[in-house]
C-alpha cells in the first residue's frame, strides 16, 4: 500500500510517498505527524521571511549562534563544508541581505524528515521538498524510485528520469520563481548563464548547496563537483544546451558527454 | 572512463542541444503508471487526502488529493483513473475569497492532466525541479502525482 500527504511548509509544499508495507497504520501516521512538525520546527527557526526567527535574529546581529537551538550551528556546519568543497560557489555568508542558509536549509530539512520515518520504522519512502527529493527504498521492491528532472521551459518534458536508491536529488533553477541566484564572489546576481542544474547523491543537504553553486558559478563551480566522491550533476545553460558533470544517472542515450 | 575530472573544461565538445531529445510522452504508451499499476483495486483507506472515490462504474474512480491552501485560495487535485490508468485530472475549484482561484483553477487543469499523462507515460513516481511556491504547487507535476498516489 502506498500512502501521499501534501505539506505547505518553507514557502513550499513537501510532499511524502510511502510504502505502508509492514508497519502498522497508527505508525504511518506517527511517522508523518513527527516528519512534519519537525519540518515546522526547522522553519520556525530558519526562515529568513519571519522576523523573529532565530536566523532573522543572527543576520541582524541581535543573537548570538550559542544562543541559538543547537541545529543552526549544525546548519551552518554543513553550510561550511559546502563552501569548502565548492571552493566558495556556495557562500551563505556571502549573501547581500547578510546570512542565508537557505540554499542547503530546504533539503537538509527533507532529509532529516525522511530519517523520522524510518526511525518510525518506514523502510521505504520519498520525501520531495519542493522540487528536492531524497529516498529509501523503493516503490516496489527490487525497483527503485524513479525521478524526472523537469525541462526548464516545460513542465510535461523530462530531462532524464534518475533511478533513486537510497540517495537524493536536488534541483536549483530561475525558471520557477524568477529568482536571482547570486555570485558570492561579487555578491550580484550571477552571470554564469545556468538556468537550471541538478545534482545528484547521498545528501540532500549537500545536493541542494551544490545546485545552488552550480546555478552561481557554472562550469567554474562545476570544477569542483567531479571532486566530491558520490555526487554528479546536470546543467542546462542559457543557450539550452545541457551539460554533464561526472556520473549522472538516467539521460537519454547520447545526452552530453563526460 | 566514467568520470573525466574538469569535465567541462571543454564544454564546447560536451553540449548537446536539450532540445534535442523528449520524454517518451509521445511515444505509443504501453499505459499503467509505475505508481497506479501496482494493481490495487480499492484504496481510500491509504490515502490522507479526502478519498472521494464513489462516483463510479465499476472501473472508474475518482480521488481528490490533499487541498493546499495558496494566497488565491485552497486547491485540490483530483484524478480520475480507470483501471490503474489515469484518464483525467482537474483542479478542483473550492470555495475561496478570491476570483482568481477560480481562474488558478481553470487553468490548472489542462497542464495537470498533460503533465499526469507524461509522467505516466515515463513511468516517474516523482520530479525534482527548481523549488515551487505553494501558489504553484497546484500547477506542478508533483500535484498531480500527489493525488495519484492517493488514488493507487
Amino acid at each position: 500500500m502506498r500512502r501521499t500527504h501534501a505539506e505547505p511548509v518553507m514557502g513550499t509544499v513537501v510532499s511524502f510517498d510511502l510504502v505502508t508495507d509492514g508497519v502498522d497504520a497508527a505508525d504511518v501516521d506517527d511517522a508523518l505527524a513527527l516528519a512534519c512538525a519537525g519540518l515546522h520546527e526547522i522553519d520556525d527557526v530558519f526562515s529568513t521571511w519571519q522576523p523573529a526567527s532565530p536566523v532573522s535574529r543572527l543576520r541582524r546581529g541581535e543573537t548570538t549562534l550559542d544562543e541559538c537551538p543547537p541545529e543552526v550551528a549544525e546548519v551552518l556546519d554543513r553550510c561550511a563544508r559546502a563552501r569548502d568543497l565548492t571552493d566558495g560557489w556556495f557562500d551563505p555568508w556571502a549573501m547581500p541581505g547578510g546570512l542565508d542558509p537557505t540554499g542547503l536549509v530546504k533539503g537538509w530539512a527533507a532529509q532529516r524528515a525522511l530519517a523520522v520515518l524510518e526511525t518510525c520504522g518506514v523502510r521505504s519512502a520519498m520525501v520531495n521538498a519542493g522540487g528536492d527529493v531524497t529516498a529509501i527504498g523503493g516503490p516496489e521492491v527490487g525497483r527503485p524510485w524513479r525521478l524526472g528532472v523537469r525541462h526548464p521551459d516545460d513542465p510535461t518534458r523530462m530531462l532524464a528520469v534518475v533511478p533513486l536508491l537510497d540517495a537524493a536529488l536536488a534541483t536549483s533553477g530561475t525558471y520557477e520563481r524568477g529568482d536571482h541566484v547570486i555570485d558570492p564572489w561579487t555578491a550580484a546576481p550571477s552571470s554564469a548563464g545556468i538556468v537550471s542544474a541538478s545534482v545528484v547523491g547521498g545528501d540532500l543537504g549537500l545536493a541542494d548547496a551544490l545546485a545552488t553553486a552550480l546555478v552561481a558559478g557554472g562550469p567554474a563551480a562545476a570544477r569542483h563537483i567531479t571532486a566530491i566522491p558520490g555526487y554528479a550533476a546536470l546543467m542546462v545553460s542559457a543557450d539550452r544546451r545541457l551539460h554533464v558533470v561526472g556520473d549522472f544517472p538516467g539521460l537519454p542515450v547520447g545526452a552530453g558527454t563526460r | 572512463m566514467r568520470r573525466a575530472p574538469l569535465a567541462l573544461a571543454g564544454t564546447v565538445t560536451g553540449l548537446v542541444l536539450v532540445l534535442g531529445y523528449r520524454t517518451p510522452e509521445s511515444a505509443p504508451t504501453t499505459a499503467a503508471s509505475a505508481s497506479t499499476s501496482s494493481g490495487t483495486a480499492t484504496s481510500g483507506s491509504a490515502a490522507s487526502g479526502t478519498g472521494t472515490s464513489g462516483t463510479a462504474t465499476s472501473a472508474t474512480k475518482k480521488v481528490a488529493g490533499d487541498t493546499i491552501q495558496t494566497r488565491y485560495g485552497p486547491v485540490q487535485v483530483q484524478v480520475t483513473a480507470a483501471a490503474g490508468t489515469i484518464t483525467d485530472v482537474t483542479a478542483l475549484q473550492l470555495p475561496g475569497n478570491d476570483p482568481r482561484s477560480a481562474q488558478i483553477s481553470q487553468y490548472s487543469g489542462p497542464v495537470l492532466r498533460e503533465q499526469a499523462l507524461a509522467a505516466q507515460s515515463a513511468q516517474i513516481d516523482g520530479v525534482s525541479g527548481a523549488t515551487f511556491t505553494s501558489d504553484g504547487y497546484a500547477r506542478s507535476l508533483q500535484a498531480a502525482l500527489d493525488a495519484l498516489g492517493i488514488g493507487a
